[in-house]
């Protein structure tokens, strides 16, 4: 049996009273593309936030390749090369997208000392500055590099995320609500991204999305969470005819 | 299901609410464009539209906790666009916000002395039983702190407020956040109750179905800016049209 | 037993002066987010007032009256109307400038209007020296008891408020939600006046009950108060008060044991007595897990706008050329005025300024780069010319001693560091300046480091046939110096750790999610920055040619921080420029009579207050506002057709004009998104 890419088991994640997530185990193979539904606050962010390493599960693994990674901080679990966008946007301010690219590359290329800055030679190279360049034409950013993020649109700003965590690139990309804000141009824009990527079957991408008709258009598979339980994992169209999920999340069929 | 009242005939019935034009951002992020609608007196209104369309900005400009950059508010007679938030609140307003919005360190009963007392309620424990009384619920958690009440107790107990001092005009925020369907009919039920104490409500809901068996009318927000509006026989079919990316219309 | 009670009585009174104080920090902390360090002030003043009215022949009364119920809330009225208020969404270092500021203001005000006052019984009702009755063979003198009991009374009396009136309830639902409060029709804003009036009060009457326990009516002691009340709201974990009030008492009884158990004369008995409660607050702010993220979250609080980063806007290529060639023309004309035509004592002046922008880039660098606020630059500094000192004595060539001072520096910054890097905004403050209160009361003072006051002495260096022990060939040598390290500091900014420094200041998440270590970094961040400050520190030393601890008093840490905040932090131009003026205006001050000696701490302290509108600093505002005219200027030259100059803001002008930032941007949902 192939290794998986991703594997959690008996992941579960209390707050107070509340279990945002309660024994979820889900395995994901390399080059998949899944969608994860469910209405609000049914755990979808928490199941991230315990991926990435941003909150410690109660009790349950994570592993990436095979290997348990629930024992390590964010940035190392990053470097294995997961990327991930925020739905709360977790952007650099104060800088511009073109500076959060350059930092990243940097950061995941591990190239940088402080010897190297002392010295002079800490500036962005000539392969980082032009793979920069290239990820902003992909996402459509070329023309507000260099603005500040903060004078951009939400929609834009998700973009600048969603760049942010190609970078690399990433075999896992975690996506949390990636159309929310997007206008029609920028949909357009992240549709073409991500189907691209799903095309190139090297990424493996995991979104969280509302938008269901943009989430069967991009993924194979969906996976349906209700206060913290995986209800329902299959092909989208299963899922779909599912009468628990149309009860659950749709609020109809009662 | 069914709703058993009549439509009124909304032309005769004195708005409650009006925005008008109301344009509000969040320091350099613009969220509403122009935004024209109304809440008769009496009214159920239902506002909804997609993720991030601006459905909370709305509620939080007229309940003055963000301030309206352009376009006015009017509420019981009054303009009270440039009104802090306490007195809109005194006046007659009560927004149960998206989350939790009780008081997580106080306890049930001060969360329900506190609005009593600050929305000038003479008899604070003659409400406090009318509270108690309608949420018998809450009652038994009387004297435990609000943060540790089930997220439907605590969705109660923002309802709860409501009670203890009279109030015209009830905005809610996603009010089935995070709680099983089961808790969610329940919830419903409360806030059906309210209206039929004569309390205008406006809705922001994520379960369309829901939200519209209880409405009188509906506002469809797209992008900021009001889709349509009208009552929710006539709004119904235009929803579906304008929100075609929303779940709850694809299925 | 009856010496354990002996030691132990006398404590209680300090425990609950502290008490009054920590308590009105908790308040004030949860109902505006401020870590109000002016309380330390404000508990001067009413000590002042008191004593100056009771000297002059007021009766208690009236003098109780006008110093603790009007002049303290006064003050704190006056903060939270002026400048507090607009401080809810600001980070911890726009929050924390202005409070420090005015720890240092208002002393120096006092100073001035006022004069200083000399110690006075103060008891309202008993007699202050008599003894009224033994305890334990203790004798109880009308001053301790009166402060217990008054004490007692009132924390009573607040506890019942806060329990059980209505006030007491809208102010703990404040605390939580300041907008959800609004929502239950609650006046938040005044509700949190109340707050600040109530708390000040409480500082004050700490101020008054305390004065006399000391030999001096002087604004350190007042400060060293304040550091135990904090140290108590820190074991309170700046939430509970009954913890808070448990721990302050604890605090003033566990002081006294320890003054009378360890073996007296001692530096560690004379020194460890003061900063016993810098011990304990390190401890509790490693320890207490809940002090890691204070900042509770309001459900709310996305209805603000989201804060902005400062960045320096781009300019047009003219401008940027113009003003580069403008400020070299400056500081060439400066260089050349100071060599060729000013006395001695003047160039003495500007190589202290240079040698003090050294220091001052070390907050450049922590604070302005890495986002992370210290209190104890002044002790690296201290560390370094003391170590430069301790290894010229040993015979060690200067210019090397000076060089390995940067090293044990960034050595001790590092340690600071480790248990830094679990806390977060102010508490790392906090933390660095309990390391620098340790530094000045304890470590600087044992021979084989800081030898006390009596200090140590530094020769100026030598460098083969090449001597500095004149004034102006060391001028050149700190010159070169600053240039060396402060284009290290620009080349760091530009660099893989001023990039990721860069981002882990706008998101500490985001950092780690693009694979940041984001603890190394900051550990980098504390060694540079200390570093960079012992070799100030040392050069200071040598250009002295004698230092002592009272150089690097933890004070000096304060004023640092304010003074690069006030001129701008965010800039390498910005250290310089704060360092040349204070020595400047050091100089011109230090002619003044003494009762206005503390004008320059003022000067710096009021621009402080413009921090709340300026974060970038008064000076680099100013030198915006300058470019913004000239780009408008120049756009004008450049298209000489009827065409008005764009207003910056409005469609046409460049993104970023003016402060940074876009003014309205088109988009149709909130920064939040709302799911």
């Amino acid at each position: 049996m192939v290794t998986a890419l991703l594997q959690t088991a008996g992941l579960t994640k209390r707050f107070g009273r509340v279990a945002a997530l309660s024994e979820v185990s889900l395995r994901l193979d390399a080059g998949e593309t899944v969608g994860v539904i469910g209405p609000n606050g049914a755990g979808k962010t928490t199941l991230f936030d315990c991926i990435l390493g941003v909150l410690q599960p109660d009790a349950g693994s994570v592993s990436f390749e095979g290997t348990r990674i629930d024992r390590l901080p964010v940035f190392r679990r990053s470097l294995l090369g997961i990327g991930r966008t925020f739905q709360r946007l977790e952007l650099f301010s104060g800088m511009t997208p073109r500076e959060h690219l350059l930092v990243t590359e940097r950061a995941r290329g591990r190239q940088g000392a402080l010897w190297k800055d002392v010295l002079g030679m800490g500036r962005p190279t000539p392969r980082e500055k032009s793979e920069a360049a290239d990820l902003l034409d992909l996402v459509g950013l070329a023309d507000v590099a260099d603005a500040p993020v903060e004078s951009l649109s939400l929609g834009k700003s998700r973009l600048v995320e969603l760049a942010r965590a190609l970078v690399g690139p990433p075999k896992l990309l975690l996506l949390d609500e990636p159309s929310s804000g997007l206008d029609d141009a920028e949909r357009a824009t992240l549709v073409s991204v991500l189907s691209r990527l799903g095309r190139r079957r090297d990424v493996a991408v995991v979104v969280v999305e509302h938008d269901l008709d943009l989430v069967s258009t991009l993924v194979e598979r969906l996976v349906v969470f209700d206060v913290g339980r995986v209800i329902a994992d299959g092909t989208v169209e299963a899922v779909l005819a599912d009468t628990a999920v149309r009860r659950a999340y749709l609020g109809v069929g009662r | 299901m069914t709703d058993e009242r009549p439509q009124a005939p909304h032309d005769d019935v004195p708005a409650l609410l009006e925005l008008r034009d109301v344009e509000a951002s969040y320091g350099p992020y613009r969220a509403l464009f122009g935004v024209s609608f109304s809440v008769p007196e009496r009214t159920a209104v239902a506002l909804v539209g997609s993720n991030g369309a601006g459905k909370s900005t709305v509620a939080r400009v007229v309940s003055g906790l963000v301030r309206a950059k352009a376009g006015s508010v009017r509420f019981a007679g009054h303009d009270v666009t440039r009104w802090p938030a306490w007195r809109i609140a005194r006046a007659g307003l009560a927004h149960a916000p998206e989350g939790r919005s009780v008081f997580a360190s106080l306890t049930v009963e001060e969360n329900l002395v506190l609005a009593a007392r600050a929305l000038g309620t003479r008899r604070t424990s003659d409400a406090l039983d009318r509270a108690f009384g309608t949420f018998s619920q809450l009652a038994a958690h009387r004297h435990q702190l609000a943060g540790t009440l089930s997220g439907g107790e605590q969705r109660m107990l923002s309802l709860a407020k409501v009670l203890v001092a009279p109030q015209r005009l009830l905005v809610v925020d996603e009010l089935s956040f995070g709680l099983a369907p089961a808790i969610v009919d329940e919830v419903f039920d409360m806030l059906r109750m309210i209206r039929n104490t004569g309390t205008s409500l406006l809705v922001i809901e994520q379960h369309v179905d829901r939200v519209l068996s209880i409405s009188d009318r509906a506002v469809v927000l797209v992008r900021g800016r009001v889709a349509a509006e009208g009552a929710v026989a006539d709004v119904g079919p235009a929803i579906e049209r304008l929100l075609p990316a929303h779940p709850q219309w694809s299925a | 037993m009856s010496l354990f009670l002996s030691y132990l009585l006398p404590g209680i009174p300090y425990g609950f002066a502290y008490a009054l104080m920590a308590v009105g920090l908790v308040l004030t902390y949860r109902a505006s987010g401020v870590f109000n360090l002016a309380f330390g002030a404000q508990a001067y003043v009413s000590a002042v007032i008191f004593s100056i009215a009771l000297r002059d022949g007021w009766p208690g009364w009236a003098a109780f009256v006008v110093s603790v119920l009007l002049a303290s809330p006064a003050i704190g009225l006056a903060m939270e109307r002026l400048l507090f208020r607009y401080t809810r969404t600001a980070g911890p270092l726009v929050k924390l400038v202005p409070a420090l500021g005015l720890l240092i203001a208002i002393p120096a005000v006092t100073q001035m209007i006022i004069g200083t006052a000399t110690r006075l019984p103060s008891s309202l009702v008993l007699q202050p020296w008599k003894v009224y009755f033994h305890l334990a063979s203790t004798p109880v003198s009308g001053e301790e008891l009166s402060t217990t009991v008054i004490s007692i009374a009132v924390i009573a009396a607040f506890g019942l408020v806060l329990r059980s009136s209505g006030l007491g309830l809208r102010m703990r639902a404040v605390v939580e939600s300041p907008r959800m409060a609004e929502l239950s029709g609650v006046r938040a804003d005044r509700t949190s006046a109340t707050a600040w009036v109530l708390s000040s009060l409480l500082a004050g009457l700490a101020g008054v009950l305390l004065a006399p326990l000391y030999s001096t009516v002087s604004a350190s002691n007042f400060t060293a108060l304040l550091v135990a009340a904090i140290a108590a709201a820190a074991i309170g974990s700046f939430t509970s008060l009954p913890i808070t009030l448990i721990g302050a008492i604890g605090l003033g009884i566990a002081q006294q044991l320890l003054a009378g158990y360890l073996p007296s004369g001692t530096i560690l008995s004379s020194g460890l007595r003061p900063a016993f409660p810098f011990v304990v607050l390190a401890i509790a702010l490693v320890a207490r897990k809940t002090l890691r993220q204070p900042e509770a979250r309001d459900p709310l609080a996305s209805c603000d706008p989201p804060a902005v980063a400062f960045r320096a806007p781009a300019r047009m290529t003219e401008v940027a050329v113009g003003s580069r060639a403008f400020t070299a023309l400056v500081v060439g004309m400066l260089v050349a005025t100071i060599l060729v035509l000013v006395p001695g004592n003047w160039e003495f002046v500007f190589t202290f300024g240079i040698v003090l922008s050294i220091i001052f880039l070390s907050i450049t660098l922590l604070t302005g780069m890495g986002g992370q606020i210290s209190l104890g630059q002044a002790a690296f500094a201290g560390a370094g010319a003391f170590t430069a000192g301790q290894l010229a004595m040993h015979s060690m060539p200067v210019l090397g001693a000076i060089l390995l001072a940067g090293v044990l520096s960034a050595v001790l910054g590092a340690v600071v560091a480790l248990p830094a890097l679990r806390l977060g905004g102010i508490a790392v403050g906090l933390l660095t300046l309990s390391f620098a209160l340790l530094a000045t009361n304890v470590l600087f003072l044992y021979p084989w480091a800081g030898n006390g006051a009596t200090g140590l002495t530094v020769p100026r260096p030598v460098l083969g046939p090449i001597s500095f022990a004149g004034n102006g060939a060391f001028f050149w040598l700190s010159t070169v110096f600053l240039v060396v390290l402060a284009g290290a500091v620009k080349l760091v900014q530009w660099g893989t750790t001023g990039q990721e420094l860069a981002a882990l200041r706008g998101s500490e998440r985001g950092s780690a999610a693009v694979g940041i270590d984001v603890r190394r970094l900051r550990v980098v961040a504390f060694t540079l920055s200390a570093a960079i400050a012992g070799i100030g520190g040392a050069l200071y030393a040598s250009l002295e040619q004698s230092v002592s601890v009272n150089d690097f008093n933890y004070e000096f840490s304060l004023i640092y921080v304010v003074a690069v905040a006030a001129v701008g932090v965010y800039s390498v131009a910005g250290a310089i420029e704060a360092g040349i003026l204070y020595a400047v205006l050091m100089q011109l001050t230090s002619t003044l009579p003494s009762r206005y000696s503390s004008l320059l701490a003022l000067v710096f302290a009021l621009a402080a207050l413009t921090y709340v509108r300026h974060s970038e600093g008064v000076v680099a505002y100013a030198k915006a506002w300058v470019l913004d005219r000239a780009e408008q200027l120049a756009r004008y030259l450049q298209a000489p057709t009827l065409r008005p100059p764009a207003e910056p803001g409005a469609p046409g002008a460049p993104v970023g004009s003016e402060t940074g930032r876009a003014e309205s941007v088109d988009m149709h949902a909130a920064p939040r998104s709302h799911s």
